[in-house]
């Protein structure tokens, strides 16, 4: 060739991915990977590869004000973007997890087998080889795993002492801006910018952008309202994973779609009794299968915060611990097989030898007498006990220190060993689902169905019941369309579930 | 090369009244245009010129809205700053079409165009409209 090409080749999957419209992305609904670690990282990723991507990126407007909207709209303003706008209908930001006691997080917790799981700071890393990674404005250190409300707090101190260093570009913050104003201007965005792309295609000048423009909202900085104008070049959607599906009842006996009385349970981010002293000795069930349920089920048997703390426990007994790392290895395999397997298949076939395989190491666990003693002590005395329906033969997408200790407790408890002390039992149904719901008095009664054996109907009297099935499916779109014509197509792809790094950068 | 004088809005509204006239229709869907005083013509067809202007079909001269022409006959600067000297509001990116050389420079294109389309790696209407409705809804881990 006489001519030199300089082809620039450019990172694309965070923009791909997370693509949902011309020139819009959703870091929040249909995500595979959801941990705040995750939410952070994801919104990196795509605020750095949207300015690498289109260097004339000037202006962007991100909707929402929680953990994936602030850390984007900090990156984008460290990035050098001129514009940042970060608008939320509520008057506070982490308004989600503000208030949030009962519910504990850390960046590296869910890691766990691998050797940095107890690494609760976020970008430096004293123990993890990537402690040069600095993308994050945020800095996020705590001892150990912190609760929600306090995670909130610290973000805030964070981000106000950011802000009140004016010699580095900071996003304007606005708050209280009308829900219907911003969903008609991002619908609005939509229309302009996909005339917009077709008129550049064809050579053509492009029409003005759409302004997003609100008479008078709370400025966050200034704490006082003023009005907000503003023709970004590009939309970030950062609120709204989807409607929580706490609704116990599904199907009736027979299959069909159940029409009786029902039970709607607390939503996830709501602080809950589950630790409560008395509710030892009460008989709570747990319905789902997912992080969630198994997150609640074992807050509820062993009273602890975090599953670290029960980690902590078993491991601080020395023949536990050894025991216990004789499998790590066969765990952390496990774990990268689940997740690197979820970015090529879709389907929860994924997960079936993965829990399998781990409830087999747990069951090996449990044979070691000195494991079932530790077991058996972290469990909450009382004479209740914790039920832990899946309707499912396997749990699914779960990361694997819940779907460890749960497979642990699981075995250990059907191993009987008591230490001579009343302890919580535990319970767990696969393949199990409720078909019945009634309320008398105060008292719950709940028909559970054994989907391999529908006449097998066993009524259950919970005292507490937890419904955990996650995000309602039909309120999570999530799937892109791979043609170039705008005609139905049958056909979808979704990169949702493509595994993201430890750290962005 | 012979050049043309895009026109004014007088002449553009003078243009739209014989066109009703010949199709003989002064008392159908369109009579109201020619039985109005001429302001209110003139303000009717500067209202459909902003109208199409939006939609990136045409386009005003030097920023005024007296004299309009065709936005097709468009084309950006070489620098890429995307704005012409008709005042478009609306370029400024690598995304702009550019008549690129071929010579592997950005000239525009690549991955805006992507990220643009309206159809490619987006979510079908109906499912968007599901995201926009969803935003603010409170959801779990």
């Amino acid at each position: 060739m006489s001519q030199t090409q300089s082809l620039e080749v450019v990172d694309s999957l965070a923009l791909l991915s997370l693509k949902v419209a011309t020139n819009t992305f959703d870091l929040s609904s249909g995500m595979h990977h959801v941990s705040i670690r995750d939410q952070i990282v994801r919104a990196q990723l795509l605020v750095r590869d949207l300015q690498r991507g289109d260097p004339a990126l000037e202006s962007l407007l991100i909707v929402g004000g929680g953990v994936a909207g602030v850390f984007a709209a900090l990156a984008a303003a460290d990035l050098g973007v001129k514009e940042v706008v970060v608008v939320d209908v509520a008057d506070q930001l982490f308004s989600l997890i503000r208030n949030v006691r009962e519910r504990f997080v850390g960046p590296f917790m869910y890691e766990w087998p691998s050797a940095f799981f107890s690494d609760q700071s976020y970008p430096s890393h004293a123990q993890t080889p990537w402690r040069g990674s600095s993308m994050s404005p945020l800095h996020w250190k705590s001892a150990e795993p912190c609760s929600a409300s306090d995670f909130a707090h610290l973000l805030t101190c964070k981000l106000d002492q950011r802000l009140r260093n004016s010699s580095i570009a900071s996003p304007r913050i606005f708050l209280r801006v009308d829900r219907l104003d911003v969903k008609s201007f991002v619908r609005n965005f939509v229309r302009t910018e996909a005339i917009a792309a077709w008129d550049l295609l064809n050579g053509r000048a492009r029409s003005a952008r759409a302004e997003f423009s609100q008479g008078s909202v709370l400025d966050y900085q200034s704490r006082t309202h003023s009005p907000l104008r503003v023709r970004p070049q590009y939309v970030i959607l950062a609120s709204g994973m989807g409607q929580e599906d706490c609704t116990l009842v599904k199907v009736d006996a027979t299959g069909n779609p159940y029409g009786g009385q029902n039970f709607t349970g607390q939503a996830f981010w709501a602080n809950d009794s589950l630790r409560d002293s008395a509710k030892a000795n009460e008989e709570i069930y747990i319905f789902g299968g997912g992080d969630g349920a198994m997150q609640d089920a074992l807050r509820a048997l062993t009273g602890t915060e975090h599953p670290l703390k029960i980690l902590d426990h078993l491991q601080k007994d020395t023949a536990t611990k050894v025991a216990i790392e004789r499998h790590s290895a066969g765990l952390l395999a496990l774990d990268r097989q689940g997740r690197q397997l979820a970015t090529w298949t879709r389907g929860p076939e994924s997960y079936q030898a993965i829990d399998k395989g781990c409830q087999v190491l747990a069951s090996c666990l449990a044979q070691d007498s000195n494991v079932r003693r530790r077991v058996a002590e972290i469990r909450r005395e009382g004479n209740g006990s914790v039920t832990l329906v899946v309707r499912e033969p396997h749990f699914g997408k779960a990361y694997m220190l819940n779907r460890f200790l749960i497979h642990l407790f699981d075995a250990c408890c059907k191993s009987g060993v008591q230490d001579g002390t009343p302890r919580m039992d535990f319970q767990l149904y696969f393949g199990w689902q409720p078909v019945g719901y009634r309320q008398i008095g105060t008292k719950h009664e709940v028909d559970i169905q054994e989907l391999a054996n529908h006449n097998n109907i066993r009524p259950c009297q919970p005292d507490v019941i937890v419904v955990r099935y996650g995000i309602e499916r039909n309120s999570v779109p999530g799937t892109q369309m791979i043609q170039l014509s705008n005609r139905p197509s049958r056909q979808r792809t979704t990169l949702s579930r493509v595994e993201l790094p430890f750290v962005a950068g | 090369m012979r050049t043309f004088l895009p026109p004014t809005l007088g002449e553009i509204e003078q243009a739209v009244g014989m066109i009703i006239a010949q199709e003989n229709r002064p008392r159908g869907q369109h009579g109201w245009f020619l039985e109005s005083s001429s302001d209110t013509r003139l303000d009717s067809v500067r209202q459909a010129l902003r109208d199409v202007e939006e939609l990136g079909l045409v386009t005003p001269v030097n920023g005024s809205d007296q004299r309009w022409r065709i936005a097709d006959t468009w084309q950006p600067p070489a620098g890429g700053s995307g704005r012409d000297d008709g005042g478009s509001d609306g370029g400024g990116r690598s995304g702009d079409f550019s008549g690129g050389d071929g010579d592997g420079d950005s000239g525009g294109g690549g991955l805006t165009e992507v990220l643009s389309h309206p159809v490619l790696f987006a979510l079908d209407e109906e499912s968007f409209d599901l995201v926009v409705e969803g935003l603010f809804a409170e959801g779990q881990s």
